[in-house]
């Protein structure tokens, strides 16, 4: 999984531990907005928001994690990601802040280990580290599947 | 770039495809028509310049051949024949295939597409010698084209001889534009002596058949026109005989020193040619002429855009339509009148502006409906039923969206009514039918939807079969009383198929609880009737449009929420009472009882007690319900947007919509609602939360 097309990478926290996935699919990051609850959807779809009269889902990649009862600071965003280049396939996910765009050449990309049993997000491409902290790189498909099979 | 040009290229083929189906299903019925072999000359002939310009070499070649044979029969040197014709349907299949593939690489195409291009060969030239022999006895009695026979009468004055004309060569130039048969009238002529010879005595009347026109015969005695009294008259088409009767009029006229009638040579000839044939002949021009206009104008008055640009016009229109209803917000709370009055304005245009983008992306059904007539006739065929496939509203336009998401459905309506509903011809000679079956495909408009009904005449549905078939399968209990109607509906269920054997035909996975599911999601809502003997009908009630909705805006606790107003039927203002009183959450209104659930249940919200709570009556099909909300907020027209792939299969949210102040409502599907209602799931809910 570690040959993937990917040059670039957008890092963020969630919770006190970093991910990143593919720069190239996110197309906005905002600061969290008015989000409309959806009744009688699973906790970690939060709503959905308008970006520029278009309606985009959200979920909160810390429930989705499996980091409980999440808060909101300033630093708290939305990274509005476009998996598959479709309208109707864009997705935010609320990550608790932003951290830098990073370029994977000459990076070491080593195998995860994932040890979180409470997450819905088990396959990561990998992990790398950085500044003294490890980043695991958010398998894009698995993430959309995981938002999609709520129901 | 090249490879954007092919896109085009395939596209505007694909076009051409159509075309040529359309018109061999027209010439399947009128095998004689030149119009139409031209017309599907016409179309090979783009196919195969096209296909070589653009790099489709495979396509140019197979297409070249087969317009070899459509040039042979366009030039009368084959029939069109059923084979021929079949023949073609599966080239046309060839065709697409070919579109698609591009120039085909594996061997197992090769290999096809070269039999294929043997037979069409093989075809072309055993055919061709079958019908040369045939074809020379049958043309030469047959009327070409345009011709038609005059009566010329030209009566010379005595001076014509003195200024050099020799009314000999004038009957000679005649005789060159057709055939002609000259009468020549001397009673004229004086004995000797007082004959002048210099001048003229004889009269002359030429029967004179030509495809020229009137005026070119005319043209003829131009020089002489100040000399002689001339007539030209049109007595029949096509040509003349010289029989009996004709030369005794002839006679007759010589003997009373007068000329023959245009009238009675007229009557003498419609004799030949029978009155039938004449209206015949008429009424296809007529036709032929129609046809050519609306060719014509169909070319001028339509152009061709990209959907995505017309998706991306729609969107635009949606983002103004909300734009404009956050200015009128803000018009509205500043109160200045020449905000106000602007912010009107803007509202009207946009509104405008949103008609015109919507029409735009409505196209006729018509596009599809070719695939349908394939589907029936391909398969009636496969099956050895014989079927009459009528389309009725085939102009009807939908939303492209729409359209596209019916296609499946439809076809898959079809292919039962063809499989399971019409009988084999002897089944139904047997049943006192004719042999033939009908299908009738019609769509019309009712109200803010159209309806596409589809009628077959066959065996119908077995209400009791349904019924054992629903209770084997679990579907239902066997004590279930059920009306005939609900009978029938179940089999809208998950899991069911009344066939023992899945056939080749119906039965590929997809059932009528998929053709539910596909119509749903389009709004849309499927419903059936079906008589025993007599025949099944599918009726499918569609939206217009997709994408805009009169709505009410109505608050559930904290939220709003938006209810098509065209599923409600009345609005309600309730006292604390009569819901206190409600037994079993059912209200009394009007002397009537209805059933309602509370939105809050609905949608897992809070308890709450509520001032003057709102009923909304919602009305579907012959169920209804009342939707308790805590408050009405007004009546918003709105754009509805999709939820996007995370949220499609939410229970009773089926879209949303931006409000003025930009935040966002979320669309209530009723009738889910309804049906969610009616199979019990909110009072479970209620009595597990007791």
């Amino acid at each position: 999984m570690l040959e993937n097309s990917y040059n670039t990478l957008l890092s963020f926290k969630v919770h006190d531990e970093f991910f990143a996935l593919d720069a190239m699919r996110v197309n906005h990051i905002l600061e969290v907005p008015e989000i409309t609850r959806i009744p009688n959807t699973p906790d970690f779809m939060v709503g959905v928001l308008n970006l520029h009269g278009n309606i985009i889902p959200v979920v909160d990649l810390r429930l989705m994690m499996g980091f409980g009862n999440p808060d909101f600071t300033n630093d708290t965003a939305v990274v509005v990601i476009n998996p598959e280049e479709q309208q109707d396939s864009s997705l935010g996910l609320i990550v608790d802040m932003v951290k830098e765009v990073v370029e994977t050449e000459g990076l070491e990309i080593k195998p995860t280990v994932a040890d979180k049993e409470e997450s819905m997000l088990r396959n990561f491409h990998g992990t790398f580290s950085m500044d003294g902290q490890f980043v695991h790189i958010i398998d894009i498909e698995e993430l959309v599947a995981a938002a999609e099979m709520w129901s | 770039m090249i490879d954007k040009f092919k896109a085009k290229f395939v596209e505007e083929s694909l076009d051409n495809v159509n075309d040529l189906e359309e018109a061999l299903f027209a010439l399947e019925n009128d095998m004689q028509s030149k119009d139409l072999i031209e017309r599907i000359f016409r179309a090979m002939h783009s196919l195969k310049g096209g296909g070589a310009m653009f790099g489709f070499n495979h396509l140019s070649d197979f297409t070249h051949h087969l317009e070899n044979i459509f040039d042979k029969v366009r030039n009368n040197k084959l029939e069109v024949t059923p084979d021929l014709i079949s023949l073609t349907f599966t080239a046309v299949d060839e065709i697409k295939f070919l579109l698609q593939k591009g120039d085909l690489t594996e061997k197992d195409d090769l290999d096809a597409y070269r039999a294929f291009m043997a037979k069409i060969q093989d075809f072309s030239e055993s055919g061709g010698n079958i019908r040369a022999a045939a074809t020379t006895a049958e043309v030469t009695p047959a009327v070409a084209e345009g011709e038609n026979t005059y009566l010329i009468s030209f009566v010379p004055r005595e001076e014509l001889l003195q200024n050099g004309t020799n009314p000999l060569f004038l009957l000679d130039d005649l005789h060159a534009l057709g055939e002609g048969y000259s009468i020549v009238y001397t009673h004229k002529v004086p004995s000797f002596e007082p004959l002048e010879p210099e001048s003229n005595y004889c009269l002359w009347q030429i029967l004179l058949t030509t495809t020229e026109s009137l005026n070119e015969i005319k043209d003829v005695f131009i020089f002489v026109e100040d000399e002689c009294d001339l007539s030209v008259d049109e007595v029949c088409n096509g040509g003349f005989e010289i029989n009996p009767d004709i030369k005794k009029l002839i006679s007759n006229a010589r003997n009373s020193n007068s000329l023959i009638k245009v009238s009675d040579l007229k009557i003498l000839l419609k004799k030949e040619e029978s009155a039938a044939d004449e209206a015949e002949r008429t009424e296809k021009e007529d036709k032929d002429q129609k046809k050519k206009k609306q060719f014509k104008e169909h070319k001028i008055s339509s152009i061709r855009v990209a959907s995505l640009k017309i998706d991306e016009l729609v969107n635009l229109v949606s983002e103004l339509v909300t734009v404009q209803a956050q200015l009128s917000v803000y018009a509205e709370k500043k109160g200045e009148s020449d905000i106000l009055a602007l912010a009107e304005n803007v509202q009207k245009l946009s509104r405008q502006l949103r008609d015109n983008a919507f029409e735009i992306s409505l196209i006729p059904m018509q596009s599809e409906l070719m695939r349908f007539q394939r589907l029936v006739r391909d398969l009636s065929k496969d099956l050895g039923k014989e079927i009459d496939f009528v389309i009725e509203g085939g102009d009807i336009e939908l939303d492209k969206n729409i359209i596209e998401h019916l296609t499946d459905p439809l076809l898959h309506i079809l292919r039962n009514s063809v499989d399971h509903g019409i009988e084999m011809p002897d089944e139904r000679v047997a049943a006192g039918k004719s042999p033939k079956g009908n299908i009738y495909f019609k769509a019309y408009h009712a109200g803010a939807n159209v309806l596409i009904e589809v009628t077959d005449d066959g065996k119908g549905i077995n209400v009791d079969d349904i019924r054992k078939k629903a209770v084997a399968k679990g579907i239902i209990d066997d004590s279930a009383e059920l009306s005939d109607k609900e009978i029938l509906n179940l089999v809208f269920m998950s899991g069911f198929s009344t066939r023992e054997s899945v056939s080749d035909v119906s039965g590929r996975g997809v059932g009528m609880d998929v053709v539910r599911k596909k119509i749903s999601e389009i709004r849309g809502e499927v419903s059936i009737a079906s008589e025993e003997g007599q025949g099944t009908t599918i009726t499918l009630r569609l939206p217009l449009t997709l994408s805009i909705i009169d709505g009410l805006l109505v608050r559930v606790a904290k939220n709003q929420y938006v209810v098509p107003i065209s599923s409600i039927e009345k609005i309600f203002a309730l006292t604390k009472g009569q819901l206190k009183n409600s037994f079993n959450k059912v209200v009394v209104i009007d002397n009537e009882q209805i059933p309602y659930v509370d939105m809050r249940d609905v949608f897992k919200e809070e308890k709450a007690e509520v001032e003057v709570p709102q009923m909304i009556l919602v009305k579907h099909a012959d169920k209804r319900l009342g939707l308790l909300v805590d408050e009405v907020l007004g009546e918003y027209q709105t754009v509805v947007k999709p939820l996007g792939r995370y949220l499609k299969t939410h229970e009773v949210v089926s879209g949303a919509s931006i409000l003025g102040d930009g935040t966002i409502s979320l669309v209530i599907d009723t009738n889910r609602v309804l049906q969610l209602s009616s199979s019990g799931k909110f009072k479970g809910k209620k009595k597990e939360e007791l």
